[in-house]
């Protein structure tokens, strides 16, 4: 098992007020980590440490075993992909030369040809539902087709770690859950996805691990079954719950109660 | 594109036609010909007017146009802004102080090296300026370059009325721009700075695409952001530098050129560089003739004939964002 991400320390903001504080995390090949937690828990803080958009002010990160500080930005993207919380909306280009900058880190380096960046176009395009509105300019989509094509596009990139930041946000519940299978199923012997995540049920049933951020720090971390516990949901989230089995999926679900 | 590499050339041709000595095409073809060595005949007026007057101002403004037209693709693109233009956001004043200044020291040679580093200088306030305070709202940066304009352009008048009238050109040509100033040697190194530039920004087209995606995405992407901005923001502040020292602050034309050419070209860069490039030399072009023609005899600054034409073209794009917004 190879980690492809290792974070120790991790903390960001000045002493006394942290937004994130001694966060320690560990990606292994093969897993799907949920990383959840009330509005300001820092969990976009954490993604944005993560994928090198924010310089953490205690701890490092390791990304396929180099220390991010010493990566520069293609090498990065040569490793993770990310696709931020919100995606800038007003982008003239086509949904398809959108997907096919993912193919930028390659292109660069020489390592692709124009065949295989076609492929890989395609098979983005076409996993996320987005093939048939390839040609219309992704400023005419709506937030969630913007959303499935920003996926495709980080699909194109083909690197071994995800980072999303809420990938199913507005997602139709179809849509949701066709996201998270595509993720489950890619992930793979030699790749893994994180991924914030706002819908706790999303969470339970597709993660492999789930942290739990509370106030900047993990609150709790392992597989949904054991994490997802009524005392520690009503502890985190101010909010009676009530945790029972899936009908019929293995995995716990969450009910809020009065 | 090849229509509208015609429609320059075309543009060209007229303007090499009209003016005080009428040449008709068929003497302006005889005077190429002899010029190339083609055919053989004898020279007359005709060949001197084109050679020493026309042909020079003729490139001159269509190496401007086409410097004002890549750099305003360029800044929208940077600054994800429709509204950025060189002139307007500052870059152009800048340039014209600097000019003004080399020229008071260092006559016509002096007035386009200054201008060249002057550009580039402003451009690197403009990237500072453009992080500060325009990130929020596109109109802001408009705001921000009028401020910075307003000062520059008070600055070249007080090296203009300052200095020595036969070194430095009036204060006119400076902050209207006109294509008076046009001679070979003039023309020739305005050239090579924008030629140059321009086919830098060209082959970065890929990069500049990806711009448009947002600067944390382009990093994702693999695009180290910062650098490539400020190379970018130099090599346009180099060929906006190169076009105001030779011409002044010819205005609109950087607004002009891109939004004609946007909904032919597409937003892709590789097509869309070479599209607003010859958009803008055949506006320039095409806006000194008028200038040279409308009150015959007098010559006007090419500067107001752009800007009769190209304040339109900002109006109705501040008008469609409002639509846009509302």
């Amino acid at each position: 098992m190879t980690l492809l991400l290792e974070a120790r320390n991790l903390g960001y903001g000045a002493d006394g007020t942290r937004i994130v504080a001694d966060v320690d995390l560990a990606v292994a090949a093969g897993e799907m980590v949920a990383v959840i937690g009330p509005n300001g828990a820092g969990k976009s803080t954490l993604i944005g440490m993560l994928s090198g958009d924010l310089r953490p002010s205690t701890g490092w990160t390791r990304l396929l075993g180099d220390e991010l500080v010493d990566l520069d930005p293609l090498q990065m993207a040569l490793r993770r992909a990310v696709v931020p919380q919100h995606v800038t909306a007003d982008i003239p280009f086509s949904v398809h030369t959108v997907v096919e900058m993912g193919r930028h880190p390659h292109q660069v380096t020489g390592t692709t040809s124009p065949d295989e960046d076609r492929a890989a176009v395609d098979a983005a395009l076409a996993t996320f539902d987005m093939a048939d509105r390839s040609r219309l300019p992704f400023s005419a989509l709506s937030s969630g087709e913007q959303r499935r094509t920003a996926l495709a596009r980080a699909m194109a990139q083909d690197v071994p770690l995800l980072l999303l930041d809420e990938p199913a946000a507005a997602l139709d519940i179809g849509h949701q859950e066709q996201v998270m299978r595509v993720l489950r199923e890619w992930k793979d012997a030699r790749r893994a996805v994180v991924a914030v995540l706002h819908d706790l049920n999303l969470a339970a049933a597709h993660a492999d691990r789930i942290v739990v951020l509370h106030r900047g720090s993990v609150a709790a971390e392992g597989r949904p079954g054991d994490v997802l516990t009524t005392d520690l949901l009503e502890a985190v989230y101010r909010q009676p719950m009530r945790v029972v089995r899936h009908p019929t999926r293995d995995c716990p679900l969450l009910i809020v109660v009065d | 594109m090849p229509a509208l590499v015609v429609l320059l050339l075309t543009a060209a041709a007229v303007a090499a036609s009209v003016g005080a000595v009428r040449i008709s095409p068929s003497g302006a073809a005889g005077a190429l010909g002899r010029r190339l060595g083609l055919v053989t005949g004898p020279t007359g007026q005709a060949d001197a007017v084109l050679f020493g007057i026309r042909l020079p101002r003729i490139v001159l403004g269509a190496v401007v146009g086409g410097a004002l037209g890549t750099a305003g693709a360029v800044l929208q693109s940077v600054f994800r802004n429709p509204l950025a233009d060189p002139q307007l956001v500052g870059i152009g004043p800048g340039a014209a102080l600097a000019a003004a200044a080399g020229a008071a020291l260092g006559g016509v040679g002096g007035s386009l090296s200054a201008g060249v580093v002057g550009g580039m200088l402003t451009a690197l306030v403009v990237r500072r300026l453009g992080r500060r305070v325009a990130e929020a709202d596109p109109t802001r940066l408009l705001l921000a370059g009028i401020a910075l304009g307003a000062v520059l352009s008070a600055w070249v008048g007080f090296i203009v009325f300052g200095s020595d009238r036969s070194l430095v050109p009036p204060i006119e040509f400076w902050l209207l721009g006109s294509l008076s100033g046009s001679t070979w040697e003039v023309t020739t190194t305005a050239s090579v700075v924008v030629c140059a530039t321009a086919l830098g920004l060209w082959a970065s087209w890929r990069r500049l695409d990806l711009l448009v995606l947002g600067r944390r995405e382009a990093r994702h992407l693999g695009v180290d952001v910062d650098l490539v901005t400020t190379m970018v923001m130099l090599a346009t502040g180099a060929m906006v530098g190169a076009a105001v020292g030779a011409a002044g602050v010819v205005g609109f034309a950087g607004l002009v050129g891109p939004h004609l050419v946007r909904p032919f070209s597409g937003p892709g860069h590789r097509r869309l560089i070479p599209a607003a490039a010859l958009a803008g030399a055949t506006f320039v072009v095409l806006a000194d003739v008028v200038a040279r023609t409308a009150l015959s005899p007098i010559e006007i600054p090419a500067g107001l004939v752009t800007a009769a034409l190209g304040g339109p073209v900002l109006l109705w794009l501040i008008a469609r964002r409002n639509a846009r917004a509302t």
